[in-house]
C-alpha cells in the first residue's frame, strides 16, 4: 500500500528539507534545480545574475541573485503553478500573512506581506507570477527587474 | 305535223319563258318554273299558232340503271293558241326515254309549258339516240328534239391516293386539317350512297368535315365534279395511329378509300433532380430555397394536374415562389417547355425530416402519372441564450451567464442550474455542490452524480482547480450528462454511450490535508504534509502558506458555476500534450485520496485538522474536467459568443447567443472573421500597442476572456502615457484598480495569431468606471483597469503586464473559440480565436 510506504518514508526522511531559494544564498538555487528537475542556465545581467530553471514541461523559473549572492526575487511562467514551498522558502510565512490586493477575480492577485511582494496571474495551462523581497533588492535595481 | 299524237292529260296555257332544267336522276320532284301555268292570256286569239322549243337537242349521261331528266320548254310564240296532239319518241333507242309534260291539250298564245324528258338506260352504251316529237297544230309540226345519251359506269377517285399522313401530334390535341378530294372521274354522276366515314383501327383519332353531296345525292361529272373532305388528326394515344377515309357511292370500286395515319405524341417529364437534400438548419429557421426544374419533352404538351407536398414530414417543408415557377395547382406545359418547383425547409425540431413533392400529370401519355421528388433535411439546435447582467449577487458588471442542465448519466434524474458563468478562459463545467441560487430543483451535490474513481487505484479523483488569483475550486470529479441549450453531452468521445462527461462539483469544504508521497516527483517532499489547494506547510506542518479562498459559494464565485469553453478539450492538456500525466512535473491539480487507513475520516469532507493520504497518479484525459463543447455529438469544434453592440454609456441587462460548433452547421461558419491561432499558453501570438508587442515570452501575454468583466491592460503604455492612472478613480473602496479618465480614452491596437496573421486595427475604449457603474447599467463595453497596478514602483513593466481582454471586447463582435484537436491534426492544433 502506498499509504504505508508514505508513512515509512515519512519516518525515515530527514526533517530539514532542501528549501530554496527566495532570501537564501545563491547555493540554494541548486536545490531548486534539483527539486524542479530542471535545466539550469545562468545569464549575467547588469547589476544581478539571472538563474533560469527550465522544467521538463517547458515551465520556467527565474531566480534573481544580487551581487552579494542573495536571491532577491523569483518568477515563474508555465502550465502549472510551482511549489511555492520550495520556491519561497521561509518567505511562505510572509506570504501567508500578507494582504490580497488588486484582485482580478479568478485571474490575478497581488499579495503584499511584510518585506514581501508576490503577484500571480493566469489560468490553467498558463500561470505566471513573481515574488521579491524589497529589502534584498540591490539599490541599483528596482522590482521591475523581476520579470 | 301530227305524226304521233298523245292524249293530253290536262290542258294549260303556254308560258313565254323557256327553260331547260337538268334534273339529276333520283330527284323525285319536278320543278315547274314560276309563272308557268298561271293565268290565261287575254290577247285575242291569233290567227296563226307558232311554237318554239327551248332546246332542239338534249344530251344525256347517266349511270346504267340511273335516270336523268331534262326539261324542254314549249312556248307559243304565235298569235293563236296552240293545241297539242301528242308527245312521242322515235329512233333507235326510243325505249330508253320517257316524258311527262305540263302542256295538256294546248296552250294559249304567248304561254308555255314544260316537257320533262327522262333517260333511263338498262345497259351501258354511248351514242344512244332518239327523237322527241311534239305534234301540234302549229306550223312545222311536229317539233322535234334530238336526244343523245350515254349510259356509263360511274367512276370516282379519292385523292391523294397515298393517303393523308399527319406529323407527330400531341395526344389530345388536334392537328391542322388536311384535305382529301373526291373527284368524279367519269362521264356520269356519282351517287353518294352513305355518309362519308372514317373507319379502321384508330378511327376515333381522326375526324372530317366535307362539302360533298349528302348521302343519296350525286356528284356531277365534268363540271363541279369534285368535293373536298377535311381531315383532322386528334390522337388519343401515343404511337402510330391509322384509320381509313371511306366514301361509299355507286362508282366502280366503291367505297373509295385512302389511308390515314399519324403519330400520337405525348409529353414526358424529366426532372433536373429527383431529390433535394437540405443540409441541417437551426430549428425554426428557414433554409435557402432549393429548386427542381420540370422539363417537358418536345413534341407534345404536358398537362400537370397538381404539384403537392406529401410524405412523412410535409409540414417542415414548403413549396414557395421563384422564377418561372410551376403553377402548383396545375398547368399545361408546352412541348419542350419547363418550369421550376421551389422548396423551403424549416425544421420544427432537432430531428431528421423527409417529405416528397408529387407531380401528377399525363407524362408518357398516361393520365394520372406521378413523379416524386424526395426531400430531406435535419434540424439542429446549437445555441443557448446568454445573459449579461450584474450577476446573482447584483454587484458584478458584465457578468455573463447561461443555464446548464446536468443529469445522472442514463437517467432522467436531472437538475437545471442557471447563473453559470460563460468563461472562454477556463475549461470544464464546474458547479457548486450546494447553495446555488435561483435553482428550483435539486442542488448538484445532492443529485447523486457518480463520482470518478481511478480504475487502477480505486481511489476517487478530486481536483483543486487553482485560479491565477490563487483562490480555488475544490471538489470531486463526477460524471454527468450535460445539456446546454440545444446540445447535450452524453459521453466523452470513444466512451460507452450515456456514461456522461467529467465535471467538477465544487464544494465548500476546505481541502483536507494530505500526506504526499509521489515516488518520483521531486517538487514536493515525500511524506510531508500538504494541502492541495493551500500550498504547503510551515515547519510545524500546521500552517499553510496561503489560503487564497474557496470559491465554493455564490457569494465568492458570483455565480452557480463555471462553464469553461476555452480552446482545449480537457483542462490539463494543450494540443498533443497532457500535462497531468507526468508525475515528475505535475502539481496537485488532480489527486486521489486514500482514506482507508484513517478510520472516521472522509477525505472528501474532512477538515485540515484530520490528515488524509493523497496520491498523485497520472491523470488520463478521461478523468479530467472536459470542455463540454468538445463532447457534443456534432457541434464540438468550438463555440461562438455573440453579444450585441451597445452604447458607450452601457446597457441594462441584455441577452446574447452562444452558438456551438464552428463550421459544422449553416449558422456557425467562419465568414468574415480572421483566425488567430493561440500559442501553447492559450495566448495570442502578440498584442501590439504603442509599438510594443506583448507576447507570452516577453510579457504576460494577451487573451480573450469572457469570464472577466473589464479590459485589463498594460498600465505601462496604455493610459498612463495620457496622464490617466487608476488614482483618478475614487481612492479606496470598490473603485480601486480601475480607470476613471475624464474623457473616454481610445486604445488602437492590433493582434496576431501564431499562424502569422495580424488583425486590422482594433480600437477599444476605456471610460470612467465610476460614472459607468453608478449609471445603474449592467453591460459595458468600455470598463478598464491595469493588469499590473502601481507602475514601476510596484514592479510593473511591459514585460510583466498582460492584456486580459474581458467582456467589453466581445460586444458587437462575435468571437469564435476554436477548440484544439488533441490528436494533433487540423489546422490549429493549439486552438484559435476568430473575430
Amino acid at each position: 500500500m502506498k499509504r504505508n510506504l508514505a508513512i515509512l518514508f515519512m519516518l525515515m526522511m530527514a526533517t530539514t528539507p532542501a528549501w530554496a531559494a527566495l532570501g537564501s544564498n545563491v547555493a540554494s538555487v541548486d536545490a531548486d534545480v534539483q527539486a524542479f528537475n530542471g535545466q539550469h542556465t545562468l545569464v549575467a545581467k547588469t547589476g544581478f545574475n539571472l538563474h533560469q530553471i527550465t522544467m521538463q514541461d517547458g515551465s520556467v523559473i527565474n531566480e534573481y541573485v544580487s551581487p552579494a549572492g542573495t536571491v532577491f526575487g523569483v518568477s515563474w511562467r508555465g502550465h502549472r503553478i510551482p511549489n511555492f514551498h520550495q520556491l519561497l522558502g521561509t518567505y511562505l510565512t510572509n506570504m501567508q500573512q500578507g494582504q490580497r490586493t488588486n484582485v482580478i477575480p479568478r485571474r490575478a492577485v497581488t499579495i503584499q506581506g511584510t518585506d514581501f511582494m508576490l503577484t500571480s496571474f493566469g489560468r490553467m495551462m498558463n500561470y505566471q507570477g513573481r515574488a521579491w523581497v524589497p529589502s534584498l533588492i540591490p539599490s541599483t535595481l528596482t522590482p521591475a527587474v523581476v520579470q | 305535223m301530227r305524226d304521233k299524237v298523245l292524249p293530253f292529260s290536262n290542258k294549260q296555257d303556254f308560258c313565254t319563258l323557256v327553260r331547260v332544267l337538268f334534273i339529276v336522276a333520283g330527284l323525285t320532284g319536278l320543278l315547274v318554273m314560276a309563272g308557268c301555268g298561271g293565268g290565261s292570256s287575254s290577247a285575242p286569239a291569233p290567227s296563226t299558232p307558232g311554237v318554239s322549243l327551248s332546246a332542239t337537242t338534249l344530251t344525256f349521261a347517266a349511270a346504267v340503271g340511273a335516270t336523268q331528266t331534262q326539261m324542254v320548254t314549249v312556248a307559243d310564240n304565235g298569235s293563236a293558241s296552240d293545241s297539242f296532239t301528242g308527245f312521242s319518241f322515235s329512233g333507235t333507242n326510243a325505249s330508253d326515254f320517257s316524258q311527262t309534260n305540263t302542256c295538256g291539250t294546248g296552250i294559249s298564245a304567248g304561254a308555255n309549258c314544260t316537257v320533262s324528258v327522262t333517260f333511263t338506260s338498262s345497259s351501258a352504251g354511248s351514242g344512244l339516240t332518239a327523237t322527241l316529237s311534239i305534234a301540234d297544230n302549229a306550223s312545222g309540226s311536229p317539233q322535234t328534239v334530238a336526244l343523245t345519251a350515254t349510259a356509263a359506269a360511274p367512276t370516282a377517285t379519292l385523292t391523294p391516293t397515298a393517303g393523308l399522313t399527319f406529323n407527330s401530334q400531341g395526344v389530345g390535341s388536334s392537328s391542322a386539317a388536311q384535305t382529301a378530294t373526291l373527284t368524279n372521274t367519269g362521264t356520269v354522276p356519282v351517287t353518294i350512297s352513305s355518309a362519308i366515314s372514317i373507319t379502321g383501327t384508330n378511327a376515333g383519332d381522326f375526324s372530317q368535315t366535307n362539302n360533298c353531296p349528302a348521302s343519296g345525292s350525286t356528284l356531277a361529272a365534268t363540271t363541279n365534279n369534285t368535293c373536298t373532305i377535311n381531315v383532322t388528326f386528334t390522337p388519343t394515344a401515343s404511337g402510330t395511329r391509322t384509320a381509313t377515309l371511306s366514301v361509299s357511292d355507286n362508282a366502280t370500286g366503291s367505297p373509295q378509300t385512302i389511308p390515314l395515319s399519324g403519330t400520337g405524341a405525348v409529353g414526358t417529364v424529366s426532372l433536373s433532380q429527383n431529390s433535394l437534400s437540405f443540409s441541417s438548419y437551426s430549428v425554426g429557421t428557414t433554409s435557402s430555397t432549393m429548386s427542381v426544374t420540370v422539363t417537358n419533352s418536345p413534341g407534345a404538351s404536358l398537362t400537370i394536374a397538381s404539384i403537392v407536398l406529401g410524405g412523412t414530414n410535409p409540414t417542415d417543408f414548403a413549396l414557395t415562389t421563384g422564377t418561372n415557377q410551376c403553377t402548383y395547382a396545375g398547368q399545361t406545359l408546352a412541348a419542350g417547355g419547363s418550369c421550376s418547383i421551389y422548396v423551403d425547409f424549416t425544421p420544427a425540431s432537432v430531428a431528421s425530416f423527409s417529405a416528397a413533392v408529387t407531380i401528377t400529370d399525363n407524362s408518357g401519355g398516361v393520365s394520372g402519372s406521378t413523379q416524386n421528388i424526395s426531400l430531406s433535411g435535419a434540424g439542429f439546435n446549437n445555441t443557448v441564450q446568454v445573459n449579461v447582467s450584474l450577476g446573482p449577487n447584483g454587484n458584478i458588471p458584465n457578468a455573463i451567464t447561461t443555464t446548464v442542465t446536468v443529469c445522472v448519466p442514463g437517467t432522467s434524474t436531472c437538475t437545471t442550474i442557471p447563473d453559470v458563468i460563460v468563461d472562454t478562459e477556463s475549461i470544464g463545467l464546474r458547479l457548486l455542490a450546494s447553495g446555488a441560487v435561483n435553482v428550483t430543483g435539486t442542488q448538484v451535490g445532492s443529485l447523486g452524480l457518480p463520482t470518478i474513481t481511478d480504475s487502477s487505484t480505486s481511489y476517487p479523483i478530486y481536483e483543486c482547480y487553482l485560479f491565477g488569483s490563487l483562490d480555488y475550486a475544490w471538489g470531486p470529479l463526477a460524471m454527468a450528462t450535460v445539456t446546454v441549450g440545444g446540445e447535450t453531452a452524453s459521453e466523452i468521445p470513444g466512451a460507452a454511450a450515456n456514461t456522461g462527461i467529467p465535471i467538477q462539483i465544487i464544494t465548500t469544504n476546505t481541502p483536507p490535508e494530505g500526506v504526499w508521497y509521489p515516488e518520483t516527483n521531486t517538487n514536493y517532499e515525500e511524506g510531508a504534509y500538504y494541502n492541495p489547494c493551500l500550498y504547503g506547510e510551515t515547519s510545524t506542518g500546521e500552517i499553510y502558506a496561503f489560503d487564497g479562498g474557496n470559491d465554493g459559494t455564490v457569494s465568492v464565485l458570483g455565480a452557480n458555476g463555471l462553464l469553461g469553453i476555452s480552446n482545449a478539450p480537457q483542462d490539463c492538456a494543450v494540443a498533443t500534450t497532457n500535462y497531468c500525466t507526468n508525475i515528475a512535473t505535475t502539481d496537485f491539480t488532480y489527486l486521489e485520496y486514500d482514506s482507508a487507513g484513517y478510520p472516521g475520516s472522509d477525505c472528501s469532507t474532512t477538515t485540515t485538522s484530520t490528515p488524509c493520504t493523497f496520491v498523485v497518479e497520472p491523470t488520463p484525459l478521461d478523468y479530467q474536467a472536459w470542455n463540454p463543447v468538445s463532447t457534443f455529438p456534432v457541434d464540438n469544434t468550438g463555440s461562438i459568443l455573440s453579444l450585441p453592440t451597445i452604447s458607450t454609456s452601457g446597457s441594462p441587462p441584455l441577452t446574447g447567443t452562444l452558438t456551438f460548433g464552428i463550421g459544422t452547421e449553416t449558422n456557425n461558419a467562419i465568414t468574415s472573421q480572421t483566425v488567430y491561432e493561440v500559442d501553447e499558453y492559450g495566448n495570442l501570438n502578440y498584442l501590439e500597442y504603442n509599438g510594443v508587442q506583448y507576447t507570452s515570452e516577453d510579457s504576460g501575454g494577451a487573451f480573450l476572456d469572457s469570464g472577466t468583466s473589464f479590459l485589463y491592460i498594460s498600465d505601462e503604455t496604455a493610459l498612463s502615457q495620457d496622464g490617466v492612472s487608476v488614482s483618478d478613480c475614487t481612492s479606496g473602496g470598490t473603485d480601486t484598480g480601475f480607470y476613471c479618465p475624464s474623457t473616454t480614452q481610445t486604445l488602437p491596437l492590433t493582434v496576431s495569431g501564431i499562424n502569422d496573421i495580424s488583425s486590422p486595427n482594433i480600437t477599444l475604449n476605456i471610460a470612467n468606471e465610476v460614472s459607468l457603474v453608478e449609471s445603474g447599467n449592467a453591460a459595458f463595453n468600455d470598463l478598464g483597469g491595469p493588469s499590473c497596478e502601481g507602475g514601476s514602483a510596484a514592479g510593473c513593466t511591459t514585460a510583466t503586464d498582460f492584456w486580459d481582454l474581458g467582456l467589453p471586447f466581445f460586444f458587437g463582435r462575435p468571437v469564435y473559440v476554436g477548440i484544439s484537436n488533441l490528436a494533433g491534426t487540423g489546422a490549429y492544433p493549439n486552438g484559435y480565436w476568430a473575430f
